[in-house]
């Protein structure tokens, strides 16, 4: 009797799991054959079968628009219309690598390898290049910077401290943005061909001057010449000021450079005689890049 | 006006040096004959920085995270700014009149700062004495001697006219000169670059296993006295001096030209553990021992 019982009632379990399947038009012939046996399970497929019927006879109704408004609230509440994940990922990256806190970064990078193979790689790039060593550029580049600067009047006159405390503050970037451009310019010009760079020389103010034009014959390198040129222009710049100078701190400036021109003019003496002559060539381009930071630092110092 | 231009943080950065400025104006007027004497509170390694026109600059490391200045002006017309942060500590000297007489320019500091501090410290026309420090540092002169002591960080050291004089460092040195003399003394550094156009260079010690020196000078002299006991490979070049080595050397490579206008020297003293290398235009290199 009970054993009865159970049987019945796993055939009337079996019959209520396969029945949205069938009424869904898939072929199970249980549900057929569990209705003729089972009246109360026949009774309620009849039910279902004539709702089915009915709702099939019914008009076609469009749904108001408020219904439709509900529904896109309802999904946008639950995220359905939101930035796919990886290209949410991709806009907070550069914010991340900057060091800003983005746990989607972190969360997404577990659930999408394609993601996390860019955050590896980008990880691994930037520890090699904290990794790799500082190079300070050559005296010779923040020589020509600084003669390029001061051509431009970056250095002007000096100003009240009230002023110079303000245009620290108000503008802190101007410099070094002018610097970073004028970087771009000499690389540029530094990368020129030889041949171009010796004929741009030749041609111009430094073949002006009497020792300007014996230098470029005694050095044929394009960065020598380039060097000649920048201490010109810092001279000249430095002409054009000197009347500001204290006294004092312009006999010191004068008196240094005099002794360089004397052993620039030592040198190139020798390496007319000479011209293999290395360590001439050696000294005087070592007067050069001193008579360079020399006059920078008078014209650093005649601002102040 | 200023509050239409620029942020309220940048209002309140430029406020606070001229906040400290105006009180370290009203606290040197207070004292006798324009003396300012201060203690700040800083990190362990701040940066310190110095910006004076004449006088004498004293900066001694000492192991208290504090910055101690005392600095006297010699005219109420010199103006000290001041920057106090924990981690940076910043003083400038400017002059209030450009018409100030040369000897009213003055501003003698002396300053104690942590050992660890980073140090700039730029005085035209004064004189700079540095000691005790232990990172790295950059000081410059015009036409003023420099100092320093007993320093183990990296040192950059310039003084256009002015002498400079190198005791007992370990770290790296850079020291440049043009008319200026060179004294190194007793250096337990690893790289050692010393040049000047018209100045002697003398060096005075021993040189360091994998130790790297070059010195080089234009029209100077070039001295080097050190123990017999010392190991180095030594490159001697002059154009038109001569090179004095007195020193015995094996390996030993010497040349002239046929006219006469070059003489070097190659050679290897004891071992070669160091490099040294010497360079003159037509001064006299020297090498001799140390009694």
């Amino acid at each position: 009797m009970e054993a009865n019982r159970n049987e019945a009632f796993a055939a009337c379990s079996r019959f209520a799991s396969e029945l949205e399947a069938y009424l869904e038009g898939e072929s199970r012939p249980f549900i057929a054959s569990h209705s003729r046996d089972c009246m109360s399970c026949g009774a309620m497929l009849a039910d279902l079968l004539s709702i089915q019927r009915a709702a099939r006879d019914l008009p076609l109704e469009e749904p108001s628009h408020m219904v439709w408004t509900n529904v896109r609230a309802r999904l946008e509440a639950e995220g359905a219309f939101g930035i796919p994940p990886c290209t949410q990922f991709g806009e907070e990256l550069e914010a991340y690598l900057e060091g800003e806190s983005r746990p989607f970064i972190i969360s997404h990078s577990q659930d999408c390898a394609t993601c996390a193979n860019l955050l590896a790689d980008l990880q691994s790039i930037r520890q090699a290049a904290r990794e790799l060593p500082l190079e300070e550029p050559s005296r010779v580049v923040w020589a020509n910077v600084r003669a390029r600067l001061e051509a431009e009047g970056a250095f002007g006159t000096p100003v009240s401290g009230w002023r110079q405390l303000l245009a620290r503050r108000v503008f802190p970037h101007a410099i070094p943005v002018g610097v970073l451009a004028l970087l771009v310019l000499l690389g540029s010009v530094l990368t020129l061909p030889s041949n171009s760079m010796y004929r741009w020389d030749t041609s111009n103010e430094v073949a002006g001057s009497p020792a300007g034009a014996q230098m470029a014959s005694a050095m044929p390198a394009a960065e020598d010449g380039a060097l000649v040129r920048v201490v010109s222009d810092l001279e000249s710049n430095f002409k054009a000021s000197e009347a500001s100078m204290a006294p004092d701190l312009k006999a010191t400036y004068e008196k240094s450079l005099v002794s360089l021109d004397g052993s620039i003019r030592e040198c190139l003496d020798s390496l007319q005689h000479e011209p293999g002559n290395t360590l001439a060539h050696d000294y005087l381009l070592t007067a050069y890049t001193r008579k360079a930071e020399i006059l920078s630092s008078a014209l650093e110092f005649e601002g102040r | 006006m200023i509050r239409t231009i620029v942020s309220l943080k940048s209002v309140r950065h430029i406020l606070r040096p001229l906040v400290l400025m105006l009180l370290s104006a009203a606290v040197i007027w207070a004292a006798d004959e324009g003396r300012l004497e201060k203690t700040f509170d800083t990190t362990r390694e701040p940066r310190v920085s110095l910006n004076s026109l004449k006088g004498i600059v004293i900066v001694r490391g000492w192991d208290r995270a504090q910055v101690h200045v005392v600095y006297v002006v010699a005219s109420p017309r010199v103006e000290v700014d001041s920057e106090i942060l924990p981690d940076k500590v910043h003083f400038d000297t400017h002059l209030l009149d450009a018409a100030l007489p040369s000897n009213q320019q003055a501003v003698d500091y002396t300053l104690d700062v942590p050992a660890g501090a980073t140090l700039e410290i730029r005085n035209p026309q004064g004189k700079i004495l540095v000691q005790g420090m232990q990172a790295d540092a950059s000081v410059q002169s015009v036409g003023a001697d420099i100092s320093i002591r007993d320093y183990s960080g990296h040192l950059m050291v310039h003084s256009i006219a002015g002498d400079i004089d190198v005791i007992r460092t370990s770290g790296n040195v850079e020291a440049y000169s043009v008319t200026g003399n060179l004294h190194f003394v007793s250096p337990l550094t690893t790289r050692l670059h010393g040049s000047t156009t018209s100045g002697r260079i003398l060096y005075e010690g021993d040189f360091m296993e994998r130790g790297d020196y070059i010195l080089s000078d234009y029209s100077g002299d070039v001295d080097i006295v050190c123990p017999a006991s010392a190991s180095y490979t030594l490159s001697a070049k002059t154009l038109k001096g001569k090179v004095i080595n007195t020193m015995p050397m094996t390996h030993r490579r010497e040349s002239a030209s046929p006219l006469g206008t070059s003489n070097s020297l190659l050679g290897t003293h004891n071992t070669g553990k160091a490099t040294v290398e010497l360079t003159s235009f037509s001064g006299t290199i020297r090498i001799h021992p140390q009694y």
